[in-house]
């Protein structure tokens, strides 16, 4: 086998890992809205668990996507030079100063864009949560002389202590780029993942049942693939929000007398 | 010290749609003066009397009550210490359709794509506040209406010293509802950006855009139905705190229920700009069946004991 097809090999093993619904990101917490809908009266049959489904991909798409792309390319370390032995001593740190300042710039951005607090509080715990994932699942904790894993040791750290929100946009371009899986990839997971939390709510919130669930996630695929068309290419200065109705519902989700979901 | 400078500053014509209003407090007086107060056609600004102290306010009008497309309107405003400006319109902002053969877009989908400057058919507004300390700035507009096909993008920044303190409310309906026109416009974006000494502390933007060719459905009037009306309200800093503690309670005090039918009004209120565990700001969102109801709810609730700063007679012509 040559080297290339084992690099294919390890990103498609690195996205049934990622897409595994036993990676713990504590995704499972978040409805993304749909418990606030439900209970408002929103979301009441298939139709309108539809039509919730692919307002808030695409709202997904052209709000918080661009982040991740950012992020992706905020991260300018080539596979063959993340040995640190590869640069000189002050090199190696420079790289990641500047690195570490780009994507601190993005969070801060992302932090501004986001005024609801409840979108705001699940992206955080996600995104912190992605973190941890890459430290203790990935990172190579023995040798430290990854610059990846520095990158990510050091944002981390300013996550810890709130120089940085480490909101999940951030964080998934994050480890995304660190673990070699490419932009493009990198963008089909996010919205997937997204889809399959929210439909992973909807079972739980009795709406509808697993075999559906899934016939369903096959339908988001088509809304996933739309939104990618518009979006794959908008940076964060062009992110924007395409539903204010869902963003007000999903900000009224503390409001609600009995709920399952922290968002 | 700066001197007042009215009717001093008519002789330098800005280009056409570009407005400019600077405002301060003569020291030893409560009566604000206009140093710059100038606007080219098809802007207007009309100064009404006001009578309380610190306390002046501006209407904002278009020749016509409205914009067509390629209409672009461009507005700076500064405000020295202690001056409370509110910036007024005259019934909601109509922006009419796109003419068909000015269009030079090659496809709806290229807006983000491509510069927004090159698409001179659209009609888009832009407003640039400068807010110096210990002022007050009251962006306070009648909501915007987009006509059939029309395209309309709005962008306004408002830049505050560490002391300043802005009210900015951005509120839209589904369009000419007397004439059954509801969400059929083709591009609505809006976007507020609030700076703090420098710092970007609150970015919203909504973008509603129709594609015309899904087999006719409407895809802005299938989310949002049953509501009519949409307003984001910023409130932020120290002349307006209590109605950002106001706002906080109003919000804790909701407790939701299973509903059986979809609220006539919705609203969520979050926490901006938290220090020290204290919020310094608060965004409201609200979602209304009709204009009238989130007018009322602006009034009563969310802008209530706003009088008490501005004046109540000039509050009501407000909203």
């Amino acid at each position: 086998m040559n080297s290339q097809t084992q690099d294919t090999n390890r990103e498609d093993w690195l996205l049934w890992q990622f897409a595994d619904s036993a990676l713990p990101t504590g995704g499972f917490v978040a409805s993304a809205g749909l418990e606030s809908a439900t209970q408002a009266g929103h979301v009441t049959n298939i139709e309108s668990l539809l039509l919730f489904l692919s307002s808030s991909i695409e709202n997904y798409a052209y709000s918080s996507l661009p982040f991740v792309t950012d992020t992706w390319w905020a991260v300018e370390i080539e596979s063959s030079d993340d040995e640190i032995l590869n640069y000189k001593e002050n090199d190696s740190m420079n790289v990641i100063d500047k690195i570490m300042e780009k994507i601190i710039n993005l969070d801060d951005l992302y932090d501004a864009y986001t005024s609801n607090y409840v979108t705001k509080r699940a992206s955080k715990a996600q995104g912190v949560a992605m973190l941890t994932l890459f430290t203790k699942s990935f990172a190579d904790n023995d040798s430290k002389t990854k610059m990846k894993d520095l990158v990510i040791e050091k944002f981390k750290l300013g996550v810890r202590k709130e120089i940085s929100c480490g909101h999940l946009p951030i964080c998934f371009g994050l480890v995304t780029k660190c673990l070699g899986i490419s932009l493009e990839r990198t963008q089909h997971l996010y919205l997937f993942l997204f889809a399959r939390a929210i439909l992973s709510a909807a079972v739980r919130l009795n709406i509808i049942g697993p075999y559906y669930s899934q016939r369903l996630l096959t339908e988001c695929q088509a809304y996933v693939e739309k939104s990618l068309e518009k979006t794959c290419k908008l940076n964060s200065k062009a992110a924007v929000q395409t539903s204010p109705l869902l963003d007000i519902l999903q900000g009224r989700h503390d409001k609600l007398y009995s709920r399952l979901f922290n968002s | 010290m700066v001197t007042p400078l009215q009717g001093n500053t008519s002789d330098i014509k800005p280009p056409p749609g570009h407005g400019k209003i600077t405002c301060h407090l003569p020291s030893g007086t409560k009566k604000p003066t206009f140093s710059t107060f100038r606007a080219s056609y098809p802007l207007k600004f009309l100064t009404p009397k006001t009578h309380n102290p610190n306390l002046a306010a501006v209407y904002f009008l278009s020749y016509g009550g409205g914009m067509v497309s390629g209409d672009s309107i461009y507005v700076d405003v500064e405000i020295f210490q202690n001056v409370n400006l509110m910036l007024l319109t005259q019934g909601s902002t109509k922006i009419y359709k796109q003419r068909a053969q000015k269009k030079n877009v090659n496809d709806s989908n290229d807006y983000l794509q491509t510069d927004p400057k090159n698409l001179s058919s659209i009609t888009r507004q832009s407003l640039n506040a400068y807010v110096h300390e210990s002022s007050l700035l009251l962006q306070l507009p009648e909501p915007t209406t987009c006509f059939r096909d029309a395209e309309y993008i709005q962008s306004q920044t408002f830049s505050l010293e560490n002391d300043a303190s802005v009210v900015i409310l951005d509120w839209f309906t589904s369009g000419r509802m007397s004439r059954g026109e509801r969400w059929e416009f083709t591009h609505y974006e809006s976007g507020v950006n609030l700076l703090v000494g420098g710092k970007l502390i609150f970015r919203d933007v909504i973008l509603l855009q129709n594609e015309k060719s899904e087999n006719d459905i409407n895809n802005i009037k299938r989310r949002l139905e049953p509501y009519e009306c949409f307003a984001t309200l910023v409130i932020y800093g120290p002349k307006v705190i209590s109605l950002t503690k106001h706002l906080m309670n109003e919000f804790d005090k909701i407790v939701v229920d299973k509903m059986d039918k979809i609220a006539d009004l919705i609203w969520s209120a979050s926490a901006l700009h938290i220090e020290e565990e204290n919020a310094r700001g608060v965004v409201i969102k609200v979602a209304g069946i009709t204009t009238e109801i989130v007018r009322k709810f602006l009034v009563g609730v969310a802008l209530k004991g706003l009088n008490e700063v501005i004046g109540e007679n000039l509050f009501e012509r407000a909203l």
